[in-house]
């Protein structure tokens, strides 16, 4: 009887009756009013952390804020972004943003394969204590970061545990961190050794999710083991893992602690020049803050840092979508 | 058949040996010069030669190393609890709740939360000179609790998704209120995240660094991460024993909280990230 009933009220009608009805309405507004006091604290926490900051950034940026006009500062226009990326002057910034991009995808690629690469490792079903190693390998992922860095720069001093063992073998000390070369080796080796745990652990419960049948499949079909990794593991694994690739970018493009706690962005050229070869666009801005303390500076470069981080968000997101779509 | 498999696994064994010996060298090698007396920074042994608890002591006595843990702690603390609130309120909305314009806010938790906060230095500076709340752990505090609302909004969502509605759906037509329903049906269930949203927001205030040496100018009031670093810049040599040992005390109890809930703590961010 009552599946008839539909036919007479048609669709319109039945918006029109939805629309109006009192208690359905209420029952909205009232959850709506509800979400509203749920939100409050989440709202009023992104607008003091990251709204006010934001556009308050923005405007100190067009400011000459600083040591020399430190109580009363007017507005420059564009000069901060002029004297950024005018090339004339010697301005840091394309050094700079070339090392960041560089420090950047090296970072991400090597952390994510080296990671990959100790997971199936250590996945070989043959070697019946993985599980100890896995565990064991965790430790520099538990390790607080801002601790461990400074472990690995007393360690690369002049007379560091490195310099002893080469010492040891007869080879002269080598000052780490005074090379343009080693410094940046080894800013990109010591951020591996505390990523790739986190890797490790992603790829390999990612690992855990492909379906055995793929393989037995490939097997029937003769497929070697070179081969089933090419086309079932690595393209499976960039599949489920590629979200977390995109945040990796974000964060290594700005990754402070770990340049400046390793290398404090050095070695630089000459006293006053306040970029050295290892800084990236965020330690940086940090220097020029710290040691010129020239704020509309400063915050002309935390704006230019934002919208890039925004466009490798973008970018990369996209260029993984179409990764994605490719497999 | 086992036999050949057996000899055939050892080159790997070996292997991996190798690579857990290597990877865990740095570590190994700080735990051992903790142990060492003052002055064998020099003579380079690999291999433990003596062991003393010397460095340990006179940390803890001669050095501010405890009022930094209690600092840390106090900033750690406090700032989760107030993330972990905030959050747990903003995911229930978010997942539960229907509000014009719940689609737009989801989208703009999804972007706010890879924004680099770092980039703002100065904003910050300058209102935290302005409330009066420069070099004071209440300034950073706040600064710190409210920074991670997005991300930590967003992984509370995804976790309250995971549960079926039918659970809260079933208490509301027994005529329970939202209120209700939110602290008795779903509050325990949230536990769990709860437990790893604290955690992963205390280790990272823990491992904070540029806003803590930005906006702290008293070393009385410096967190573990940067008041250890002055055992690296001042006197290095003689104090490079001092700062091994200040470097076990300031992450083991870290390293242990994070390896007995490493589990969460990986379901709570791949869930954050896997699922969109």
């Amino acid at each position: 009887m009552t599946y008839k009933n539909e036919n007479i009220i048609d669709k319109k009608t039945l918006k029109l009756i939805m629309k109006n009805n009192i208690f359905l309405k209420r029952q909205q507004k009232k959850q709506a009013l509800l979400a509203l006091i749920f939100l409050i604290p989440v709202l009023v926490a992104l607008t003091v952390s990251t709204l006010i900051p934001s556009v308050y950034n923005i405007i100190i940026s067009f400011t000459n804020y600083g040591l020399n006009h430190y109580f009363e500062f007017d507005f420059i226009g564009f000069k901060n972004y002029i004297k950024i990326f005018s090339l004339n002057s010697n301005s840091p910034f394309f050094p700079v943003l070339g090392w960041t991009l560089v420090w950047m995808f090296v970072g991400t690629i090597l952390n994510y394969f080296l990671g990959m690469l100790l997971a199936i490792f250590f996945n070989n079903p043959n070697l019946k204590e993985r599980n100890i190693y896995r565990s064991l390998l965790i430790i520099p992922w538990a390790l607080p970061g801002v601790i461990a860095i400074q472990m690995w720069h007393g360690m690369l001093g002049t007379d560091g545990v490195f310099n002893q063992i080469l010492n040891l073998f007869g080879i002269h000390s080598v000052s780490w961190l005074n090379s343009v070369f080693w410094s940046r080796f080894w800013v990109i080796i010591v951020n591996a050794w505390l990523s790739f745990p986190y890797f490790m652990t992603i790829t390999y419960a990612a690992l855990q999710s492909i379906p055995d049948e793929l393989y037995e499949a490939a097997d029937i079909d003769g497929a070697g083991k070179f081969y089933k990794f090419r086309r079932i593991t690595f393209p499976l694994l960039n599949k489920t893992l590629a979200p977390l690739i995109i945040t990796q970018f974000a964060f290594q493009f700005n990754n402070f602690n770990l340049i400046y706690l390793l290398t404090n962005g050095g070695p630089r050229n000459s006293l006053g020049n306040y970029f050295g070869s290892t800084d990236i666009l965020v330690s940086y801005t940090f220097n020029i803050m710290r040691e010129l303390q020239q704020y509309g500076l400063t915050a002309a470069y935390g704006v230019i840092t934002f919208i890039l981080t925004i466009f490798i968000i973008v970018i990369s997101t996209f260029s993984i979508k179409g990764l994605k779509e490719e497999f | 058949m086992t036999v050949r498999k057996n000899k055939r696994i050892w080159p790997v064994r070996i292997l991996a040996i190798m690579i857990v010996l290597i990877i865990l060298f740095p570590f190994y090698y700080v735990l051992l010069t903790s142990f060492k007396a003052g002055s064998s920074f020099y003579t380079g042994s690999i291999f433990p030669t003596s062991f003393t608890l010397e460095n340990y002591i006179s940390l803890l006595k001669e050095t501010s190393f405890m009022t930094w843990v209690k600092n840390s702690t106090i900033l750690g603390i406090f700032a989760s609890l107030i993330a972990t609130t905030i959050t747990m309120f903003g995911g229930f909305a978010f997942s539960r709740l229907r509000f014009p314009g719940k689609k737009y806010g989801i989208l703009v938790l999804m972007i706010l939360q890879m924004f680099p906060t770092s980039v703002a230095m100065v904003a910050y500076f300058k209102m935290l000179q302005l409330t009066g709340l420069l070099n004071t752990l209440t300034g950073l505090i706040l600064l710190l609790g409210f920074g991670n609302a997005a991300f930590g909004t967003w992984i509370m969502r995804n976790y309250l998704n995971s549960i079926p509605k039918e659970l809260d759906e079933a208490a509301f037509i027994d005529g329970a209120s939202y209120w209700k329903t939110f602290w008795k049906i779903l509050f325990p269930l949230m536990t769990p995240i709860l437990a790893t949203q604290f955690i992963l927001t205390f280790i990272g205030v823990y491992n904070e660094y540029m806003f803590s040496v930005l906006l702290l100018f008293d070393p009385s009031k410096y967190p573990v991460g940067v008041g250890i670093k002055g055992f690296l810049s001042s006197n290095y040599s003689t104090n490079w024993t001092i700062f091994c040992a200040s470097a076990i005390l300031g992450s083991v109890p870290i390293m242990v909280i994070f390896l007995l809930l490493q589990k969460h703590i990986t379901n709570g961010l791949t869930k954050g990230a896997v699922k969109s």
